[in-house]
């Protein structure tokens, strides 16, 4: 059994996480640049279509009539994963899929009442995140994103629908376009219609060998999953995520504080660029030196591992903590043939977390430095700028006039909250 | 290979993000605004835990929608309801709704 949990309006939701003065009003948000309308509020969907442009409703902004965002994906992606966390509450077994949708695997959970199963996620998902979401529940991955479209439309099923729960569900499928299913794009959309399959009904009872004929095996594979065969499991997360590992062997045999700090500066740059190559930061850091093991007398082996006090994949920070942990570990009177530097607790960047620590850290400046030192150092080819090349600066800017805040993830834009007296619970006034 | 050894690794530091949050997924931080006042549980800049996962109880610090506004009070808990400590007159119902539960105040105590 899988259960599909999909945001409602997830930008649009995640923009009203701060402002209850935006609840029940016509909000939306804009996709990347300020092109065009991607999220709507339900009451802005009254009046403004998807993927209309800012132009063609800048005068109901003005007049006041629709609150409009520029794209915040910072803020929204922390969001995500705060709603991913929660749902690891309720299953072993949680898939992210988009920035706003996530399968569940239900397996083991068939003696519960998965609709009453599904509220709760859906109730706790809302008061934990403050994001709304609609479940859509049943036995295979393309019936359950059909579970949560009717979700979202049906008022009586309060956000949560089982397919198991209805005897003949012969009418709601006839009654969602074939263009719904999970699968099908808008070319095989436009296929299927030419061929008389119109609803998601009539593919479901398609002929099966047809099917295969016609749309080949991913075709098949849809139809056996709208009959309940599931066909699609559960993709296990990204594995590769663990560790990134830089570690050589000195060209000789080294015996001075200095030089082992050299080369470890050299292999946290080049940690350091496959962090930001792959998006990540590392939250701990471990350096680690030894001498031959083909050595019958004085060996020596030593390692030291630090926490960062927030995730980082910038250069300078990394070489900074890496020098430290070779001062501690390294011991006078050994000849050492190989240092290794280990980053581990790697979290994505867009997921980093504000830190009490952190206050006034400028990582934005940093941020821009590292991408400009990479781009430049991918251009003319490896350490054409090297570390100690500092202010450059990109000249580009996106275009956002109408940003919210990045209200988790940076210090200086966290949400304001009024002052209340302790005596009359009356505001505190604003001078 | 390559690990650390037990015992051997330079003591790790304190994680002030241990003691704050118990639960990632539910915990924000806000800060205070508006001016000081004499009595009151927060300051003007205070920077509070908030984690909307606990549920308000009788004399609660919590923050709050008050009128599409977020406000942080303290809240009592009248039979089943929880309300704003509210005395003298201002009775008049507005909007309310828990937003989250304090559950740390951190107050810098130099200038900034």
């Amino acid at each position: 059994m899988f259960a599909l949990i999909d945001a409602n309006n997830y930008f649009v939701s995640c923009e009203r996480v701060f402002r209850p003065d935006l609840a029940n009003k016509p909000v939306v948000v804009l996709s990347n640049n300020d092109g065009c309308v991607v999220s709507r509020s339900s009451e802005a969907k009254e009046f403004i279509p998807m993927q209309a442009t800012l132009y063609s409703i800048r005068h109901l902004e003005k007049q006041g009539k629709v609150q409009v965002f520029s794209s915040n994906p910072v803020f929204y992606k922390d969001m995500s994963r705060r709603v991913i966390e929660t749902l690891c509450q309720f299953s072993p077994d949680v898939e992210q899929y988009s920035i706003d949708e996530a399968f569940m695997g239900l397996h083991g959970f068939t003696h519960r009442d998965l609709t009453e199963y599904g509220q709760e996620i859906r109730q706790t998902v809302k008061k934990w995140t403050n994001i709304p979401v609609s479940i859509g529940i049943a036995k295979t991955k393309t019936l359950a994103k059909l579970a949560a479209h009717v979700a979202k439309r049906k008022p009586e099923c309060h956000g949560v629908f089982d397919w198991n729960s209805v005897d003949n569900a012969e009418p709601m499928l006839n009654a969602i376009d074939v263009g719904k299913v999970w699968g099908v794009g808008k070319r095989i959309r436009d296929r299927l219609k030419r061929v008389n399959i119109h609803t998601a009904y009539q593919l479901q009872n398609a002929d099966e060998a047809w099917i295969k004929k016609l749309f080949g095996i991913m075709g098949l594979r849809t139809v056996l999953e709208l009959k309940g065969t599931p066909c699609i499991p559960m993709e296990p997360d990204d594995l590769p995520k663990t560790m990134r590992i830089v570690s050589r062997s000195f060209g000789h045999l080294v015996t001075e504080l200095s030089d082992i700090k050299e080369a470890v500066a050299t292999y946290t740059t080049r940690c350091a660029e496959k962090l930001r190559e792959d998006g990540l930061a590392a939250g701990c850091l471990t350096v680690s030196m030894r001498t031959s093991y083909y050595r019958k007398e004085n060996q020596f082996y030593a390692a030291r591992t630090m926490t960062l006090d927030s995730p980082t994949n910038d250069t300078t920070r990394l070489i900074e903590y890496a020098l430290r942990l070779v001062e501690a570990a390294f011991q006078q009177g050994y000849e050492y043939l190989k240092a290794k530097v280990i980053a581990t607790d790697l979290v994505s960047v867009d997921e980093i977390q504000g830190n009490l620590f952190s206050i006034g850290d400028d990582s934005d400046k940093g941020n821009r430095l590292m991408t400009a030192m990479d781009m430049i150092n991918q251009k003319l080819g490896k350490d054409s700028v090297k570390f100690a090349a500092v202010g450059l600066k990109p000249t580009w800017t996106m275009k956002a006039d109408y940003f919210s805040y990045r209200y988790t993830t940076h210090w200086s834009e966290i949400p304001t909250v009024k002052g209340y007296s302790k005596e009359v619970g009356q505001p505190i006034n604003n001078q | 290979m390559g690990f650390p050894i037990p015992g051997d690794a330079i003591e790790q530091s304190l994680n002030l993000n241990q003691l704050v949050i118990k639960n990632s997924a539910a915990t924000f931080f806000m800060r205070v605004d508006g001016i000081h006042q004499t009595g009151a549980d927060v300051n003007p800049g205070d920077v509070l835990a908030v984690d909307r996962s606990l549920d308000a109880t009788d004399n609660a610090l919590v923050v709050a929608a008050v009128n599409g506004e977020l406000a942080v009070m303290r809240v009592q808990q009248v039979k089943h309801q929880i309300r704003p400590i509210v005395e003298h007159g201002s009775t008049q119902e507005s909007q309310f709704e828990v937003w989250g539960v304090v559950t740390t105040i951190i107050r810098s105590m130099s200038p900034s």
